[in-house]
């Protein structure tokens, strides 16, 4: 059945229920990719899937349901199961179908289109010879492992939105990326490193296989640091990941419920002068974007952190006619199946006016540090405490000597904040979907490592 | 059964028809409702159907895979020559001959929890959400939710393969935050089994509200570590998760059929302290992370991965038995059919050994007791693994004393697995949600109370 005709099922069930006020969210998802392990092709993959999704008010009370099941006795059970779950719900939080925006974002829709396997296919093979081509710029007794790989892949995505109050809105994106991992090797030791690009006009930049094989040659022989304070450069993956940990903070469900910090804070100061934190959904340099949120709102750029002031939370309808406010476009639905969640879109650390070479001088010596993970595990989103594994390259007089791994850094995310000393002024972006960050270098001096 | 043995016997062939010598038909249907609660109220239900089918083919180590959610003939043909097309040029004429295959159930489910009307399975979710609120006046906020999974998947090969399984999950989770102040501090605890609602007979919901409760408690009152390296006990339950990413990662055929685990080529060495001896056992009754077959349609195992500190085994899936040139585990798992399978842990613990638990705690003049354990990550080339201490007390003088917290611990598998110097005797298991290359799936980690000589701490 085609998503009218499961749409049209939808409203004449909803009708007869005696319904007046429902959504239908669909969403399809296709992809490919190709992905080469050593020299040789290892994988090729292909899907194509997707859900529909039915919401409803019953009783001043919202009930969802969704299913994969595409036929007439589905979206039968879809309205009668929303229906019932709607019957239980207790959470005082509005019930809302909206009605829709007086305008959305108008933009040039990149036309995208999912490429041909072949295609893929040679991308990656290229990649991967180009990896180990690079072999020949290594040091003696460094050599491209056959754990080397890389991969090509594309997706594409189409949301329809449609309620009761015939709000009807469609949004699609897409795009194609790369990957390229290097795995070197020194006698008995192997390191790894990676990186990803967005493939524009069929393109990819060449910076995927130098930096995967730079990085993963700066890894080698690395020492155990002495525990004690160290000033911290973290690079812009880094940064992403201790602010896409913590970007709950910002919801204003996750405030209300006494869960952030940052609740009652907004208009106030929260952190240092120099940092601005923008929430952008139509982002121009990102493929994904979006003019409507999961709730039909129409989204727009905003300041979340400007000059250190908490300009605003992030709402959605519910969370904004509690507050008296109005949403910020921020009810999301990442997924068919999802319901409403407050998020942000595009996420850009506003850049500063310091280069990576001048931080590292201003800071002395210390550890920039490229690698922090395990933040599921490390990071607690409710008081903002963490401790990351991480690793990355000692530096002294404004140059790096020499890699260092296996320690962790530990702060609080409140107080990184206005402990930040000083941000570069090259922003990195490499989108992802809808939900992507751009960021640059962060000096923070002074923080506590754990090592040997 | 979800598909027909003529309709997937056409698939196969034409996946097969461009020289694979091998084909594979994953189909799925799965119910997962969850119920959720927040701010003293019901919050939120979500139930959803997933259907759908994932076909792979091999061509020696090399692997094609599409997945579509179109169960129709026409879809399911177009999906089987998307495979074909991806992974092989030559015409071949393969025919297909299925034969049933029934594996006996060893999970068995007394009430299917779906099934269980919703005002039933919400009393016992606020059983244990109210219980957690009432533990102490500083608790400020409680959320849990009650998972349903009711999950049948089939599975068809070219080797004549044609079964189906189901597998019913069920699990409570309730995180609770204790709040003083501008301090916010919180607990978790989330068991879950391969059970229906009788779950809840042997794991009251009140008592799984109280752990997630007490923990936020004791956390609120304690002061942060200082960080650096010491002596750790690590108690029994989830903090098995030291060994599932120390050492449980490094030995999944995913990566070392790839030349990519710090345990490649250590078959038969000593690769652990001989007080350690670990198994992955899926055919636990009921266990969590148990399955009567796994996603590739072979038998689970009890799989003696380490005996006495001596690497005996992998964890083998059916491309990674094609790599290392060794039978397969029964441990080829998925999140569901979009994903291809790979090897997976299922139940993977260390077993009970020599020392006396006391004796473990005795022995330590300073150092660190992790009563909980939170999640953690692993690089399986390099070892480097880290994870998050829930709840952990300081040892003085051989007794436990004041909570601290904000530590994490890191270090390198081959190292601790040595550093693993005594080993207790009151094993037990924890429930996890493990993702890596083939999606997020349900895993047992387990230990009982051990004591790792040296390992850094990382905190203020």
């Amino acid at each position: 059945m085609t998503f009218d005709q499961l749409k049209s099922v939808l409203v004449s069930s909803a009708q007869e229920a005696g319904l007046k006020e429902y959504e239908v969210y669909y969403m399809e998802d296709s992809s490919l990719s190709a992905s080469t392990l050593g020299k040789e092709l290892d994988n090729v993959s292909s899907s194509t899937g997707g859900g529909i999704s039915f919401r409803c008010v019953v009783n001043g009370k919202m009930g969802y349901a969704s299913t994969e099941v595409m036929d007439e006795d589905s979206m039968k059970q879809l309205v009668r199961s929303a229906m019932e779950n709607a019957s239980y719900i207790e959470s005082e939080d509005p019930a809302i179908i909206f009605k829709g925006s007086d305008s959305y974002p108008e933009y040039e829709r990149e036309a995208f289109e999912l490429p041909a396997v072949s295609e893929l296919r040679d991308t990656a093979l290229e990649i991967s010879a180009r990896v180990f081509d690079s072999e020949k710029t290594l040091p003696e007794g460094v050599e491209v492992d056959n754990a080397s790989s890389a991969a090509a892949f594309a997706y594409q995505t189409k949301v329809s939105l449609f309620n009761s109050y015939g709000l009807d809105l469609s949004n699609s994106y897409g795009m194609t990326r790369v990957y390229a991992e290097a795995v070197l090797k020194k006698g008995e030791e192997k390191q790894g490193a990676y990186d990803l690009a967005l493939v524009k006009n069929g393109q990819y930049p060449s910076r995927i296989i130098e930096k995967s094989v730079k990085r993963a040659l700066e890894k080698i022989g690395p020492s155990l640091v002495p525990s004690g304070n160290y000033n911290i450069i973290f690079d812009a993956n880094c940064f992403k990941n201790i602010l896409g940990t913590y970007m709950g903070v910002f919801s204003a469900k996750q405030a209300a419920l006494g869960l952030s910090k940052l609740a009652g804070k907004e208009g106030q100061k929260i952190a240092v002068d120099f940092l601005s934190i923008v929430d952008d959904p139509m982002y121009v340099d990102n493929p994904a974007k979006t003019p409507f949120d999961g709730e039909g709102v129409a989204t727009y750029r905003k300041y979340v952190v400007e000059k250190g002031v908490l300009k605003t939370l992030l709402y959605d309808q519910a969370t904004a006619q509690k507050a008296g406010k109005k949403s910020t476009g921020n009810g999301k639905r990442p997924g068919y199946n999802s319901p409403v969640s407050i998020g942000p879109y595009t996420v850009i650390v506003e850049p500063g006016n310091i280069t990576l070479e001048e931080m590292m001088k201003k800071a002395g010596s210390g550890i920039f540090v490229n690698m922090m993970k395990g933040f599921h595990a490390g990071a607690d989103p409710v008081s903002g405490d963490f401790s990351i594994e991480s690793a990355g390259l000692l530096f002294e007089d404004g140059k790096f000597t020499k890699p260092v791994h296996s320690f962790t850094l530990a702060g609080n995310f409140f107080d990184l904040l206005n402990q930040i000393d000083a941000i570069s002024d090259t922003l990195d972006f490499e989108p992802s979907g809808l939900s992507s960050m751009a960021c640059p270098e962060v000096l923070v001096m002074n923080m506590p490592v754990a090592g040997k | 059964m979800l598909l027909e043995k003529v309709l997937l016997e056409e698939v196969l062939a034409k996946a097969s028809s461009t020289g694979a010598d091998f084909a594979e038909v994953f189909a799925e249907r799965t119910r997962r409702n969850t119920v959720s609660y927040l701010d003293k109220k019901i919050d939120k239900i979500s139930d959803g159907v997933y259907t759908g089918v994932g076909i792979r083919a091999f061509l020696g180590t090399r692997t094609a895979y599409a997945s579509t959610t179109d169960l129709s003939r026409s879809g399911l043909l177009r999906c089987a020559q998307d495979v074909a097309d991806a992974i092989g040029t030559i015409p071949s004429d393969v025919s297909v001959c299925l034969t049933g295959h029934v594996f006996p159930n060893i999970h068995e489910i007394a009430v299917l929890t779906n099934d269980v009307p919703l005002k039933n399975r919400i009393s016992v979710l606020k059983a244990g959400c109210e219980a957690a609120l009432a533990h102490d006046a500083l608790i400020s906020q409680v959320s849990g939710s009650l998972l349903g999974v009711d999950r049948t998947f089939l599975i068809a090969n070219t080797e004549g393969l044609y079964t189906q399984d189901r597998v019913v999950r069920t699990r409570m989770a309730i995180s609770a935050v204790a709040t003083l102040k501008d301090e916010k501090q919180s607990g978790f605890f989330g068991p879950g089994g391969c059970m229906g609602m009788e779950f809840f007979d042997t794991h009251k919901p009140e008592e799984i509200g109280t752990v997630a409760a007490s923990q936020a408690i004791t956390n609120l009152r304690a002061d942060y570590i200082k960080a650096g390296q010491m002596t750790v006990a690590i108690e029994n339950g989830f903090g098995g998760v030291i060994f599932h990413e120390a050492c449980g990662h490094s030995l999944e055929a995913t990566s070392v059929g790839i030349g990519a685990s710090q345990m490649c080529g250590k078959l038969g060495q000593k690769i652990a302290n001989e007080k350690v001896s670990a198994v992955d056992d899926g055919t636990i009754p009921n266990a969590w992370g148990s399955q009567n077959i796994d996603d590739e349609g072979l038998k689970t195992t009890r799989n003696l991965l380490i005996e006495n500190g001596i690497l005996k085994n992998y964890m083998i899936d059916r491309l990674g038995s094609r790599r290392l040139n060794m039978p397969r585990t029964g441990c080829g798992r998925r999140e569901d059919y979009s994903f291809e399978p790979t090897s997976r842990m299922t139940n993977t613990f260390i077993l009970n050994g020599p020392d006396k638990n006391e004796d473990i705690i005795k022995s330590i003049e300073y150092g660190l007791y992790c009563k909980a354990m939170g999640g953690g990550s692993v690089d399986p080339m390099t070892g480097a693994f880290n994870f998050a201490v829930q709840e952990g007390y300081l040892i003085r003088n051989g007794e436990v004393c004041e909570p601290v917290r904000g530590a994490s611990l890191i270090g390198t598998g081959s190292q601790i697995l040595q550093d693993i110097d005594m080993v207790g005797q009151n094993l037990g298991r924890g429930q996890g949600m493990c993702g890596s290359a083939s999606g997020s799936i349900p895993t047992d980690v387990g230990q009982p109370l051990i004591r790792v000589s040296k390992i850094t701490v990382g905190g203020r």
